[in-house]
């Protein structure tokens, strides 16, 4: 590849001298055009002030420098350069270099340059991707990247080696090749600037291992001393339960279960709980989530809960332009009695237009009320993102919100405060729709045995409480087969269905009168919240609390669950079961003769049927844009008419003034007209 | 293996084989790890046809699926779960199988080569989504900026980058044991993913991917993300 070069210097009188051999000889070849090459050589020099920014414009401004000095000694430098990078510059660099042959002269030059521009030819393979001259630019711009620590780079370097070689005129320069290049590196050197080689600067390397390193031994550091058994505290034994998920598959690994049981294990000494369990994990873009599901002890409200939102009172949205009637119906509903107060006070302040308004008619529903400790909230909720982690509380859930999410359908990212953005608007942080989220998939997925849970038949007629009939563990429970647990009918819910409306008891939003709840089974009502008149209000219902799985809707034409062993070979009594959900894909019960437990292991969302169609998320469809007004064809109440131009104006005018005067000539002079006439002006 | 797609009833472990020509593989399925079935190759049309159903598998190999729009009169052979899941593999491995860069590399016989020098991406690179590639055939070298290029090497940068997936965000990148791990999981097929432990002074390169999932393409990725 050396020899098509060769042609072409001996051809341009340089003089003879491999190129393939080291800087010396081609300095010797040089030393005739010296002047210019310094030229060059400054032109870089100067150049190598800016940052290596104008990476084209250099490359431009030594194509025009070698314009000026000739081709040749502009070859020869490039070919210089390329040697020495070849050198010192990556393998790949150098297979680049020299799988192609020869760079030749920029092509992309304008062509006044008079000298013979030899085309050389070479054998460029075919399927060359790139040009030469592209190759070369390819080249030098990679010598061109500043390195980080130093913010000087390959090229600058180099030719500020050259120069002083140049300079200085020494003989053998590439034995001391080295030394050469320390002592340029030398000048630049800035002891305690920002960012010279760190001799001097104390560095301080955090590795992300060793972070985490230390985190996970913190969680080794309980103190079990203080810790008795009996301490109230229901603990669940992690390990076992995990070797139950083991056998469904549904492990996250011995390691990270272990790591999750211990850090489950300060939570509950930190935040003094009564009783937990390890709810599963949701998997996020940028972050996973661990959630547990806790029960708390006693009211603890000065945490920091994400989540929480200032929910806006409907006064303050409707801009004040309401019935009376309906503020006295909202002062029933209100949550906070001080905001209620607040907000009668500025109501009366804003009221007042200076005309007439329009009332609205049509009544918004109210706020409803969130449960508190009970129904959908009876459980709190603790997240972390990765084990080991700070554990958040979320808030609880809110019924508007629940409602928007079961319309939207989007990813988690790891992030509580992230704002989710949707259509229908859900305006609430990711910490709400994880919370939606959970007690969807808890109140539809959390099962257990028939008989686990009795109702509670001591605390009054189940007609008259307000909630699910509260149910608690049946101690005559006496464990079923394992057969027994492989059919789907020997399973029940235990936690109490979500209404549409966000609840799990009726709640009726415009709070005329207090419906009763209506606990059949089957047909759910959906509240009509749009009727001008409360009473038609229609409670809404679902299942009741404690009816086996196996009534539960189809899934399209799937079973929306579906029970299996875990194992294949294992005799009957040995072999768990596997209770699967279809409708929420990720949650599982596992169950062996007499313990089971649930947990989720997912992206948190629900699998809606089994066609094609329901694939697709078809978005709630956006509401009707308004129309122009349609007039009524037979009752013409508004009718159109063309002003009058100015013409016919006054000549109207003159008609009623002629009128008048004539009125006035008829009659005799009297006052009236006269007082006719002055009206007239 | 390749990957287990969970059916209703039954689950399907699947295990692909390749000789020297890797993208030509082939493909057994097993519900029990024991008994192993080949699956049959599938035609573009079945292909398209296939990738219409969305709906979940059952576990039973011999069944046959209702197509939702059959305009076509019915010369064809409805599709049986078999091979819907010849074609759902074809498809995931189009989309979203990937390696990571350097892995493979090319010679100068246009062939490909699996790396044994491989060590592993940086810890920069690790996380950065333009250090892994699709394995797939059909891949041309784009060359827009010199900047771009003055970091390609034509030997080991031989497919499609990942980084140009639409929509931004199918990949979701995880950085796992403080750092040392990193698994790239695809939204596209959720489901899927690929995990990568960089070789230090004390542990191996590894990369690996793998399917784990339904075996149902998610179509409402733009809107969930």
């Amino acid at each position: 590849m050396s020899d098509a070069v060769n042609q072409d210097e001996t051809s341009e009188n340089i003089g003879g001298g491999e190129q393939t051999i080291a800087p010396t000889d081609v300095e010797d070849n040089n030393v005739p055009v010296e002047n210019n090459e310094e030229n060059n050589v400054a032109v870089n020099e100067g150049n190598t002030e800016q940052d290596g920014g104008d990476k084209e414009e250099k490359s431009t401004t030594n194509e025009d420098s070698n314009k000026t000095s000739g081709e040749e000694s502009g070859e020869n430098i490039e070919n210089n350069e390329e040697k020495t990078e070849g050198n010192e510059a990556n393998n790949d660099e150098e297979k680049v270099s020299e799988e192609k042959t020869e760079p030749p002269p920029p092509q992309e030059e304008p062509k006044p340059v008079e000298e013979n521009v030899k085309k050389i030819t070479f054998s460029i393979p075919k399927d060359c991707v790139l040009t030469e001259t592209e190759e070369l630019l390819v080249a030098k711009t990679f010598l061109m990247k500043n390195s980080e620590k130093t913010n000087t780079n390959t090229y600058d370097h180099m030719s500020q080696i050259i120069m002083s070689i140049l300079d200085s005129k020494i003989d053998n320069a590439v034995d001391i090749f080295e030394t050469l290049s320390t002592q340029v590196k030398k000048k630049k050197f800035v002891p305690d600037s920002f960012n010279s080689f760190g001799e001097f600067r104390y560095v301080k390397e955090t590795k992300e291992e060793l972070e985490d390193a230390h985190v996970k031994m913190e969680l080794f550091q309980v103190d079990n001393e203080d810790g008795h058994a009996d301490d109230g505290n229901e603990m669940p034994d992690l390990m076992s339960i995990s070797n139950l998920f083991e056998w469904a598959g549904l492990s996250l690994g011995k390691e990270e279960t272990f790591l999750i049981n211990a850090s489950m294990q300060r939570l509950m000494t930190e935040k003094g709980l009564k009783s937990m369990r390890f709810w599963g994990k949701i998997y996020g873009t940028k972050k996973n989530y661990y959630i547990v599901e806790a029960d708390q002890k006693d009211e603890d409200d000065d945490e920091e809960v994400y989540g929480e939102d200032d929910l806006p009172n409907p006064e303050e949205e409707e801009e004040g332009n309401l019935d009376n009637e309906n503020d006295d119906e909202k002062e029933k509903e209100k949550e906070n009695e001080n905001e209620n107060d607040e907000n009668e006070v500025q109501e009366s302040q804003i009221e007042e237009p200076e005309y007439p308004v329009p009332k609205i008619k049509i009544k918004k529903p109210n706020t409803l009320t969130k449960e508190i400790k009970t129904g959908i909230n009876k459980y709190m909720y603790y997240v972390c993102n990765y084990v080991g982690g700070p554990w958040y509380k979320l808030a609880d859930v809110i019924p508007e919100k629940l409602q928007i999410s079961r319309k939207i359908r989007k990813y988690f990212t790891g992030d509580l405060n992230h704002e989710i953005i949707s259509y229908p608007p859900f305006e609430g942080s990711e910490a709400q729709y994880l919370r939606c989220q959970i007690a969807r998939i808890s109140a539809a997925t959390s099962i257990c045995p028939t008989g686990y849970y009795v109702f509670d038949t001591e605390d009054g007629e189940p007609e008259d409480t307000e909630g699910p009939q509260p149910i608690i563990v049946n101690t005559e429970f006496e464990a079923l087969s394992n057969d027994q647990l492989l059919d789907l009918s020997n399973w029940v819910h235990h936690v109490p269905y979500i209404l549409p409306q966000g609840k799990t008891s009726w709640e009726n939003p415009f709070g005329s009168e207090e419906d009763e709840e209506n606990e059949e089974e089957g047909s759910e009502e959906e509240g009509s919240e749009e009727e001008n008149e409360a009473e038609r209000v229609e409670p809404e219902s679902g299942p009741q609390l404690l009816t086996p799985i196996s009534q539960d809707d189809e899934n399209d034409d799937i079973p929306s669950w579906v029970s299996k062993y875990c194992s294949r070979t294992l005799a009957p009594q040995f072999n768990p079961v596997c209770i699967s959900s279809t409708r929420w894909p990720g949650a599982h019960t596992v169950a062996l003769s007499d313990k089971f437990s649930s947990i989720y292991i997912g992206d948190g969302m629900k699998c809606y049927g089994n066609t094609y169609l329901s694939a697709y998320h078809i978005p709630q469809p956006l509401t009707n844009i308004m129309t122009e007004y349609q007039e009524n064809e037979v009752e013409k109440e508004i009718t159109e008419q063309i002003d009058p131009t100015v013409e016919e104006e006054k000549a109207f005018e003159e008609e009623q003034a002629e009128k008048l005067r004539e009125k006035e000539e008829d009659e005799e002079g009297t006052e009236e007209e006269e007082e006719e006439g002055s009206e007239e002006d | 293996l390749w990957g287990r797609i969970l059916g209703v009833q039954k689950d399907y472990f699947i295990a692909q084989c390749w000789n020297d020509d890797i993208f030509d593989r082939k493909y057994f399925y097993s519900t029990d790890t024991i008994t192993w079935l080949q699956l049959p190759e599938i035609t573009e049309e079945e292909l398209k046809d296939i990738s219409q159903i969305y709906s979940r598998f059952i576990g039973d190999p011999s069944y046959e699926y209702q197509l939702p729009n059959p305009n076509q009169p019915q010369e064809k052979e409805p599709i049986n779960e078999e091979k819907r899941l010849s074609g759902v593999i074809k498809m995931i491995n189009y989309d979203v199988e990937i390696i990571p860069r350097g892995s493979y590399y090319q010679d100068r016989l246009k062939k490909i080569h699996f790396n044994y020098k491989f060590k592993g991406l940086s810890e920069k690179e690790m996380i950065d989504l333009t250090s892994y590639f699709h394995f797939r055939s059909g891949f041309k070298l784009s060359l827009d900026t010199i900047e771009d290029r003055i970091d390609i090497d034509q030997s080991i940068d031989i497919f499609d980058n990942i980084e140009k997936d639409k929509p931004d965000g199918t990949w979701s990148l995880q950085v796992e044991h403080g750092g040392s791990t990193i698994t790239l999981k695809s939204l596209l097929w959720p489901g899927y993913f690929f995990f990568h432990t960089p070789r230090t002074a004390m542990r191996q390169c590894k990369f690996g991917s793998m399917y784990n999932g339904y075996g149902i393409k998610n179509v409402n990725l733009g809107i969930m993300l």
